[in-house]
């Protein structure tokens, strides 16, 4: 009996720990904001907790989130701070959402839109995975702002619609959304780092994605000898825009693991400089 | 004997609900740490959940995921918080052994307990006075405290205390006394305290309950005082029993203390002797003929046996054993049988079994002729000097196959327990001893040094009964070696006289000598008829010498010797 009953112990405590542990492992099942959801719950979100209304529509893999605004920007083309912390909260309910949702989302595009003065509109297109890499620190958030992609223009049609009508939805894909990032990060590079803004002027950079391939034209001279500084030593190297746009491309291609293309043709025309390379010569810079 | 109830004794029959409630408060007692820290685990796990509960899928997932890691952490940090806390904290892991076994569960039968009838009816009364603590009160007696159980080790002592717990129904604690002692001062008297207060709370819940230290001689050993301080934790464990058993008498419930061992009884402080505390004494003696023959028939129906085999025989074979001894031996007949491919234990193989524990194992050396032969004419001389002479032992075996340091033997036991010995019975032992001696003489014409163990004992025997025992025939009475000199005694003794003891001694030894020499030349015959046998057979068992006397007609002489 008694010996019984030391073997009873030991078992009953292991099925109560079992049990304890499976209680607090099965409430986590269930996600917050499940399939077919995610635009709803960010308007309610957005409503409930920052009393910002928004239009929400999934489309595709992409969840779109119209914003109306009274006024976007000041007298001097600015987002003043209040409009950008609006902005902000309503990012934050989408990132929340996509967060903790199993709906089958690859991208988000907010658009806050000055409805009632200038038409002015403000773009905001994101990759979800990167929301869940930046909450992970798995990116810093330097190279979170430089993955979003943000466009702020005037838009006359957007005056007066508070339902967002004018607004073409469309399904982003990744090469596309690749592309663009790319040149925007070039354009931040030429024009943000001392070594190369010294040395370059950016004028545009335009991308197409093609049957399968990239093609990345882009417009970076090189300044005048006297708008440089002394030349150094003719062994020094003199750096090359295409590499160092490759280089940029290759880290990107590489950091979202993206191999569904087949060729990259990039040029500069500058330089009238053009290089076509493969999937495999790409992956092989580093 | 009547069979006991199955109540709660101390409380009676008419207290059902409140010895319910007690039980309860008593477990509360013992298990609010478990309650507590099982309430404290299910509310936190019940936060937890609800926590989480309120968190987003992915933080909620997010924790789920560390959640392994850090309940592995917590377990290593939970594990070297309890090591380190029970290294430096609490004398280690030796920790008292605290056994915790209610009384039914002990399982120890009355009825098991077997071979001790003397004390069993001693015990029966203190289960009887645990069972109707309320009768006892009424008529104005006195409550037991406690128990002291006095004897030889193996006895049963601590079978009889776990069959008086399992008779009254009520929880057993038992400890042995040397568990309470430490190098450190306190530690004992703080175990003390702590075996008495898991005691007062079981007999809260049970109405009563039993301490049983063993061996309580390593505690209760009549205490010392020294200027030097020596013997502090002894002493201080000692006082702690002193003050617990004192405080028995404030609560409304029993605890009984049992206390055994086979020390005397004059070595335990007076104190704890004293009415109140260890005031009843229960002697657990050695079993005699009859008690052996019931250990005997208890312990081999346990095994397969012979039923052939006799139980008499073999009770007259292990006299002076405790049930202890007997369970060894039955236990060391099982192997025994099993050696030899048997699945039944037989007489052969208990009487081996009994050899093997009395005498050693068998170590056979490497012998001339002439050895062998002198060796069985010294064994054959203590045989029959034995067989003929010795008024109280049985010969069970002779032997010429060498065990421990001896080359051969003659196993031999008193027939019943004898308590004393008269001067026959030790003038026999004196003869038995010079037989070998005599023998070997009488057939080689030279004596070996085989001999100088015998002449050890005969020379003993006989300065022992003219110098202690009176013995002697020159006329001296008294215990002699009391004049004799020694440690801050000066010595008393003439020369004279102690020459007319040395001379009555050695009178003694010659007039035995004499004896034998008479007996075994006139058995001669039989004597050569044991060598040859022994350097035949090398081992002559019980049936075998019984049947060479019978076959010489010395059967019936043994018998009317035994009987004078």
């Amino acid at each position: 009996m008694n010996k019984q009953k030391k073997t009873l112990f030991p078992v009953l405590a292991g099925v109560t720990a079992l049990i304890a542990l499976s209680a607090v492992s099965f409430s986590g099942c269930g996600v917050s904001y499940p399939a077919g959801t995610a635009a709803q719950s960010v308007s309610d979100m957005c409503k409930k907790e920052y009393d910002i209304s928004v239009k929400a529509k999934v489309y595709g893999k992409t969840l779109w989130v119209y914003l109306p605004l009274d006024q976007l920007v000041d007298a001097n083309g600015q987002i003043d701070e209040k409009t950008g912390d609006t902005i902000e909260n309503a990012a934050l309910c989408v990132h929340r959402v996509l967060s903790s949702t199993d709906e089958d989302l690859d991208f988000y595009v907010l658009i806050a839109s000055d409805i009632k003065t200038l038409g002015a509109e403000f773009t905001l297109i994101g990759h979800v995975y990167d929301i869940m890499r930046v909450r992970l620190l798995d990116i810093s958030r330097g190279e979170y702002q430089r993955r979003m992609l943000r466009d702020l223009k005037i838009n006359p049609a957007a005056l007066g619609d508070a339902e967002g009508h004018h607004i073409r939805l469309s399904d982003l894909d990744m090469a596309r959304f690749l592309a663009e990032q790319f040149t925007r990060r070039i354009k931040l590079k030429f024009e943000n780092e001392k070594k190369l803004n010294q040395k370059f002027v950016y004028k545009s950079g335009k991308w197409y994605v093609q049957n399968n391939t990239f093609i990345l034209n882009l417009d970076i001279a090189e300044k005048e000898p006297s708008e440089t500084l002394p030349l150094r030593s003719s062994k020094h190297k003199e750096p090359n825009v295409l590499d160092i746009a490759l280089k940029e491309l290759a880290f990107i291609l590489r950091r979202y693991g993206f191999e569904d293309y087949e060729k990259v043709r990039i040029a500069n025309f500058a330089t009238n400089e053009t290089r076509i390379l493969t999937k495999e010569e790409m992956k092989q810079i580093r | 004997m009547t069979t006991p109830k199955d109540s709660f004794p101390t409380l009676g029959k008419k207290q059902p609900t409140i010895l319910k409630q007690r039980k309860f408060k008593m477990w509360m007692m013992q298990h609010w740490l478990k309650v507590a820290i099982i309430g404290v685990i299910v509310i936190l796990i019940g936060l937890s959940i609800w926590g989480l509960m309120s968190l987003e899928s992915f933080y909620r997932n997010l924790t789920i995921a560390q959640m392994p890691i850090s309940l592995l952490m917590a377990g290593i940090h939970a594990s070297i918080f309890v090591f380190m806390y029970l290294t430096f904290l609490r004398g280690g892991f030796a920790k008292m052994d605290k056994k915790n076994i209610k009384g039914a569960r002990v399982d120890v039968r009355w009825d098991d307990v077997i071979g001790i009838d003397e004390a069993k009816q001693e015990a029966w009364e203190v289960v009887q006075l645990i069972k109707d603590r309320t009768k006892v009160l009424q008529i104005g007696g006195k409550i037991i405290r406690g128990i002291l159980m006095v004897g030889p080790p193996g006895c049963g002592k601590t079978f009889l205390a776990k069959a008086i717990a399992t008779e009254a129904d009520i929880p057993f604690l038992s400890m042995a006394a040397s568990e309470f002692t430490e190098v450190f001062v306190g530690v004992g008297a703080s175990r003390v305290r702590k075996l008495f207060k898991k005691a007062r709370t079981l007999a809260y819940g049970y109405g009563a309950c039993i301490i049983f230290i063993d061996e309580l001689d390593a505690i209760g050993r009549a205490r010392q005082f020294s200027f030097f301080g020596g013997g502090g934790e002894t002493n201080s464990t000692q006082n702690q029993l002193l003050v617990e058993m004192d405080g028995l008498k404030d609560n409304d419930f029993d605890i009984i203390v049992i206390g055994a061992t086979n020390a005397a009884e004059e070595t335990l402080d007076p104190a704890l002797m004293r009415p109140g505390r260890f005031d009843r004494k229960i002697y657990i003696d050695r079993p005699d003929l009859v008690g052996r023959e019931k250990v005997f028939a208890y312990y081999l129906n346990k095994v397969k046996h012979d039923p052939a085999i006799d139980i008499g025989l073999l009770s007259r074979k292990a006299v002076y054993k405790s049930p202890a001894d007997i369970e060894n031996i039955i236990k060391e007949a099982a192997l025994i049988a099993t050696r030899r491919n048997s699945d039944t234990v037989t007489h052969k193989d208990i009487s081996e079994a009994i050899e093997r524990i009395d005498m050693g194992i068998k170590h056979p050396k490497k012998m001339t002729h002439y050895e062998r032969k002198m060796v069985a004419s010294h064994e054959s001389g203590h045989l029959i000097a034995l067989y003929i002479l010795h008024p109280t032992d049985d010969v069970f075996k002779a032997s010429i196959i060498s065990r421990r340091s001896a080359l051969g033997v003659v196993h031999h036991q008193p027939r019943e327990e004898y308590y004393t010995q008269n001067k026959d019975v030790l003038l026999a032992g004196i003869k038995v001893s010079l037989a070998g001696y005599v023998a070997e003489k009488l057939k080689f014409g030279v004596t070996s040094n085989g001999v100088s163990s015998d002449f050890r004992h005969a020379m003993a025997i006989a300065s022992a009964m003219v110098w202690n025992y009176g013995m002697g025939e020159n006329g001296f009475i008294g215990d002699q070696s009391i004049l004799l000199g020694g440690y801050h005694r000066f010595d008393r003794i003439s020369e004279d006289v102690r020459q007319k003891l040395n001379e009555e001694t050695n009178r003694i030894l010659t007039t035995c000598l004499k004896e034998v020499e008479d007996l075994l030349k006139r058995e001669e015959a039989i004597l050569d008829r044991f060598i040859n046998e022994l350097l035949k057979k090398e081992e002559l068992e019980y049936d075998e010498i019984e049947a060479i006397f019978k076959e010489y007609g010395k059967a019936g002489m043994k018998q009317s010797l035994r009987t004078e």
